[in-house]
């Protein structure tokens, strides 16, 4: 019983840290994107947006 | 990713949708000055078949009015990727603020008034990481995807393992 707690233990870690990194890798495109978005924006409006919405 | 077929998605499309090589990214601009870029990167998140992590941002000066054009215009790209692509899409919302849950909502709700949405599985979940930061996920799959129940399976079967406590 103890060693199937342990292994459910180290599973749940190892999703979490999937997770986790996933998460990571969103966060550092959705900047990529976003900076590349008010690159445009200004080359057509002839100033930056207001407004970032990211969803 | 098979790249999607911009001729087929602008058939139809109320806006011109085109590809942004520099990002990778599929984006068009609304009646109202918004430019949205949507974004389809492969990801390892799921390992039962291939998955990518789907990121929809806009960009704008000034808030537009509800515009249907939008929503169909993003549902069409969705529904390119999943034309071209046997895959399973993520979509991930970090430490959401109350405007990007209402955003999440608002694609849930326009998922549920897709005309097409019988041919689809969206799974919305909540879930607190191993940080106590409040997530929202989701999981947008083809009903005919071949890997259909190993993926839901273990989307679900993730899910569950973050929402029990281990014993000590």
């Amino acid at each position: 019983m103890e060693t199937t707690n342990k292994e459910f233990i180290e599973k749940r870690e190892a999703a979490m840290k999937k997770f986790i990194a996933a998460k990571e890798r969103k966060k550092i495109r959705i900047a990529e994107i976003s900076q590349s978005l008010c690159e445009e924006f200004k080359e057509q409006t002839g100033s930056y947006p207001q407004n970032i919405n990211v969803w | 990713m098979n790249a999607l077929s911009l001729t087929e998605i602008n058939q139809s499309s109320p806006y011109e949708v085109y590809w942004h090589e520099k990002s990778h990214t599929y984006r068009f601009k609304s009646d109202y000055g918004v430019i949205l870029a949507i974004a389809f990167d492969e990801d390892d998140i799921i390992e039962s078949a291939k998955s990518y992590m789907l990121s929809i941002i806009n960009v704008n000066n000034t808030p537009s009015p509800r515009d249907l054009k939008i929503r169909d215009t993003t549902l069409l790209i969705i529904e390119q990727f999943f034309k071209k692509n046997q895959a399973a899409l993520l979509y991930i919302c970090e430490g959401c603020d109350g405007r990007q849950q209402m955003r999440n909502r608002l694609f849930e709700f326009w998922f549920s008034t897709y005309r097409m949405r019988n041919e689809y599985m969206l799974m919305p979940v909540s879930l607190i990481d191993m940080e106590g930061m409040d997530n929202f996920a989701a999981l947008i799959i083809k009903k005919d995807n071949p890997n259909f129940i190993d993926i839901v399976s273990e989307f679900s079967n993730t899910i569950a393992m973050f929402q029990v406590k281990p014993a000590n």
